[in-house]
C-alpha cells in the first residue's frame, strides 16, 4: 500500500514539475525544477525497502543475532542526501542567474540590431529597469552592458 | 616508476587543493589575487599532467588496470576508483587541454573576467578527472554534477546578457538530463541491488531483457544529452558561443567528451548484447548527429557558433565507433572501439586548438561575425595566428597528414569491413561538408580585407600576452600533427584501451566485488 502511495506521489510530483517547466515564467521554471528533483528523490527513497520502525542501527554489535536483511537499506538515504545538496546548490545558482537576468533586461533595446548576438560587440551603459512581463525570456535580449557598477566581482 | 592504486586519488586531489587555495586567497588587490590564482593553477595543472602521464604509461603501456578501494572497503561497499587504458587516455587528454587553457586564459582574459577563472577551471578538472575514474554509477553522477557546477559558473563568468540567457538554457537542459541520470541510478539500485560497475557487469546479463532495454535506453538518453547527440543537443549551440573564448575552448574540447566516455565505458561493460541489438539505432543516431551538426554549422554566421555546431557533428563520428565496437571484423578485435577512441584523441586536441585560434581571432578584432566588414584580414595582420588556425581547421576537416585523416580512415575501414555502406557514405559526405565549412571560416574569417577599424579593448593588444595566447595553440597543433604523422603507436595505444574496455571479465576480476562486508587487510610493508 505504501509503495502504491509513494508511486502516485512520485508521478504527481514529476508531472507537476514537467508541466511547470513548460511555462514561460522563470519562477515557474525554478519551482518546476524543484518539484522534479523532489520527485526523483522520492523515487530513490522508494528503492530502499519501505518498512516502519526498523532503523538500520545496531547498538551492540557483539550480541546482535537477528537478520540484517530485515532492516531498511540505508544506502538510498545517503544517495538522497547527496542529491538534495546538489539540487539545492543548482537551484540557488539558478535563482541568482534569473535575478541577474532580470536586472539586465531593459525596456528599450538601444543596441544596434546588427550587433545583437555578438558576444564581443562594443558595450554601452544602459539604464536598468525591470520590464513588467518578461515572458520572452528565452529570446535573445538586446546586448547591453550595465556599466562598471555592475561589474562582476 | 611503478604506480599503485593510491595514485588514482591524485588527479582528483591536486585540482581540489589548487582550486581551494585559489578561492581562499580573496584579500588584497585584485591583480595580486589573480596572479596567485594563476600561479597555483599552473603548478596544479602541470602536476596533474605529470600524474596523468605516469598513469597512462602504467595502464596502457603495461596493459594493466589500477584499482583504488577507498578506505580499504571491498568493492560494492566502498567507493571504487578504476583506471584502465580508456580512463588513462582521457585523463591525459584532459590534463593536456587544461594546461593549455591555463596559459591561453592568461593571455586572453582581462581582469574582470579573469577573476576566479583559474580556480573554477581547476574544479572543472577535478570533476572531469573524477568522472573518468569513477567505478560506480553514483560517483559518476556526483562527478558529473561537480563538473557541471563549475561549468555553469564558467559559462556565465562576466555576466553579459547573452551569457546569462545561454547559461539559463544550459543549466535547465543539463539539470533535466542529470535528473534522468539520478532516476536511472535509483532504478538500477532498486532492481539490481548495486551501483558498482563490476557488480553490475556480473548481474546485468541475468536481468530480464525488458529491464536491460529500459536501463540501457535511459543511460543512452542521459549520456547522449550530455554528449550532444541527436536529438538532444539543443543546449550546446544555444550556449557555447556566449562565454569568453577560453571557456568555449575548454568546453568544446572537454565536456561533451565526458558523455562520450561514459557511453564507451558503460555500453561495452554492462550492455554488450544491446550493442549488437541496437547497432542500427546507434549508427542512425551517429549519422543524424553528424548531418545535423554540419548543416547547423552552415546555417550560422559567427565564428564560434560554427565551431560549436562542428562539436556536435564530430561527436557523431565517435558514436559511430561505438556502434561498430563489438561487431566481428577482419581487422583486429575491438577495432571499432579503438577507432572511436582514436577519434576522441584527435578531436579533443584539434577542437580545443581550433576554438582557441578562432577565439583569438575574435578577440583581435572584437567581433565574431563572418561577414564583410567584421572578421577578416588576419592573414596579413597576424600571420602566426592564421597559420595555426589553418593547420587546426584542416586537421578537423581530415586532410592528410593531420590526425583527422588517420582517425577518419580508421572509422571508414571498420565501417566498410562490416559492410555498413550507409554510415560510411554519410561520414564521407560530412567530411566534405566539414571541409567546405572550414574553407568558409578561412575565407570569411581570416583571409580578405580587414575593414573593422573600431576595435574593442581586446586584451590581446600587448605583444607579451599574444605570445602567451599563441603558444598553447601551437603546442596542441604540433601534438595533432605528431599523432597524424606518427600514428602507429598512438593507434596501438587506442587498441590496448579498446581491448581493456571490451574485456568484461578482466574488469570484474580487477575490481573483485564481494558479497561480505569485511574490511580488507591492511597491506603490510
Amino acid at each position: 500500500m505504501i509503495g502504491v502511495t509513494l508511486a502516485c506521489l512520485v508521478a504527481v510530483l514529476l508531472g507537476t514539475g514537467a508541466y511547470l517547466l513548460m511555462q514561460r515564467s522563470p519562477i515557474r521554471l525554478v519551482l518546476g525544477l524543484g518539484l522534479l528533483s523532489h520527485g526523483i528523490n522520492l523515487l530513490l527513497f522508494g528503492t530502499g525497502a519501505l518498512k516502519r520502525g526498523l532503523p538500520p542501527i545496531v547498538l551492540d554489535k557483539a550480541s546482535f543475532t537477528g537478520d540484517i536483511s530485515a532492516f531498511v537499506d540505508p544506502l538510498p538515504q545517503a544517495l538522497i542526501l547527496t542529491a538534495i545538496v546538489i539540487s539545492f546548490g543548482i537551484t540557488a545558482f539558478m535563482i541568482a542567474l534569473l535575478n541577474r537576468r532580470n536586472s539586465l533586461l531593459t525596456a528599450d533595446g538601444a543596441t544596434p540590431p546588427e550587433r545583437q548576438d555578438d558576444p564581443l560587440a562594443l558595450q554601452q551603459p544602459a539604464v536598468c529597469q525591470p520590464i513588467p512581463d518578461d515572458y520572452e525570456w528565452l529570446e535573445e535580449v538586446p546586448r547591453q552592458e550595465t556599466g562598471s557598477a555592475r561589474a562582476w566581482n | 616508476m611503478e604506480l599503485n592504486g593510491n595514485w588514482l586519488a591524485a588527479p582528483i586531489v591536486i585540482p581540489l587543493i589548487g582550486g581551494a587555495i585559489g578561492l581562499i586567497v580573496a584579500f588584497g588587490a585584485r591583480q595580486r589575487i589573480i596572479a596567485i590564482e594563476r600561479a597555483v593553477a599552473v603548478v596544479a595543472t602541470l602536476a596533474n599532467l605529470v600524474v596523468a602521464g605516469l598513469l597512462l604509461f602504467t595502464t596502457v603501456g603495461a596493459g594493466q588496470r589500477l584499482v583504488l578501494q577507498m578506505g580499504l572497503w571491498p568493492a560494492p561497499f566502498g567507493i571504487t576508483m578504476v583506471a584502465d587504458g580508456l580512463s588513462a587516455i582521457m585523463l591525459m587528454l584532459t590534463a593536456l587541454l587544461t594546461a593549455a587553457t591555463v596559459f591561453y586564459a592568461m593571455g586572453t582574459l582581462d581582469q574582470r573576467e579573469g577573476m576566479n577563472f583559474h580556480p573554477l577551471l581547476l574544479f572543472l578538472l577535478m570533476g572531469v578527472n573524477g568522472a573518468f575514474l569513477a567505478g560506480d554509477l553514483f560517483n559518476l553522477y556526483v562527478f558529473f554534477e561537480v563538473l557541471l557546477m563549475s561549468s555553469f559558473v564558467l559559462l556565465t563568468l562576466g555576466g553579459r546578457p547573452a551569457q546569462v540567457n545561454g547559461g539559463i538554457r544550459y543549466v535547465v537542459l543539463n539539470l533535466m538530463a542529470s535528473m534522468v541520470f539520478l532516476a536511472t541510478a535509483g532504478v538500477v539500485y532498486g532492481t539490481l541491488g548495486t551501483l558498482n560497475f563490476a557488480q553490475l557487469a556480473e548481474r546485468m546479463p541475468q536481468a530480464p531483457p525488458a529491464l536491460q532495454v529500459t536501463l540501457g535506453g535511459m543511460l543512452l538518453l542521459v549520456y547522449g544529452s550530455k554528449a550532444g547527440l541527436f536529438p538532444v543537443f539543443f543546449w550546446l549551440p544555444g550556449s557555447y558561443h556566449t562565454p569568453h573564448p577560453a571557456v568555449t575552448a575548454i568546453f568544446g574540447g572537454l565536456l561533451t567528451k565526458v558523455g562520450i566516455y561514459a557511453l564507451f565505458r558503460i555500453y561495452p561493460l554492462l550492455f554488450p548484447e544491446l550493442l549488437h541489438a541496437w547497432q542500427p539505432l546507434i549508427l542512425a543516431i551517429a549519422g543524424l548527429t553528424m548531418l545535423t551538426g554540419v548543416f547547423g554549422a552552415m546555417s550560422v554566421d559567427t565564428m564560434r557558433r560554427v565551431l560549436s555546431f562542428h562539436v556536435i557533428s564530430q561527436v557523431g563520428y565517435m558514436v559511430m565507433g561505438l556502434g561498430l565496437a563489438v561487431t566481428a571484423n577482419t581487422l583486429a578485435p575491438g577495432f571499432g572501439l579503438a577507432a572511436g577512441i582514436f577519434y576522441i584523441v584527435h578531436h579533443m586536441i584539434v577542437k580545443t586548438a581550433l576554438l582557441m585560434a578562432g577565439g583569438a581571432a575574435e578577440l583581435e578584432l572584437g567581433t565574431g561575425r563572418l561577414e564583410d566588414g567584421y572578421l577578416g584580414g588576419l592573414v596579413k595582420k597576424r600571420p602566426a595566428l592564421a597559420v595555426l588556425f589553418f593547420l587546426a581547421a584542416f586537421s578537423l576537416a581530415g586532410i592528410p597528414p593531420s590526425s583527422g585523416f588517420i582517425s577518419k580512415l580508421g572509422l571508414l575501414q571498420i565501417a566498410m569491413d562490416n559492410g555498413q555502406w550507409l554510415i560510411a557514405g554519410i561520414s564521407l559526405v560530412v567530411g566534405v561538408l566539414t571541409t567546405l565549412s572550414m574553407v568558409r571560416l578561412w575565407q570569411k574569417g581570416l583571409a580578405g580585407k580587414a575593414t573593422l577599424d573600431e576595435v574593442v579593448q581586446a586584451p590581446l593588444r600587448t605583444p607579451q600576452r599574444r605570445w602567451l595566447t599563441l603558444t598553447p595553440i601551437a603546442v596542441l597543433v604540433a601534438v595533432s600533427l605528431t599523432i597524424g604523422i606518427f600514428s602507429s603507436p598512438f593507434f596501438a595505444w587506442s587498441q590496448v584501451a579498446a581491448q581493456q574496455g571490451l574485456d568484461r571479465a578482466g574488469y570484474i576480476a580487477a575490481v573483485a566485488p564481494t558479497a561480505e562486508i569485511t574490511m580488507m587487510e591492511k597491506p603490510t610493508e
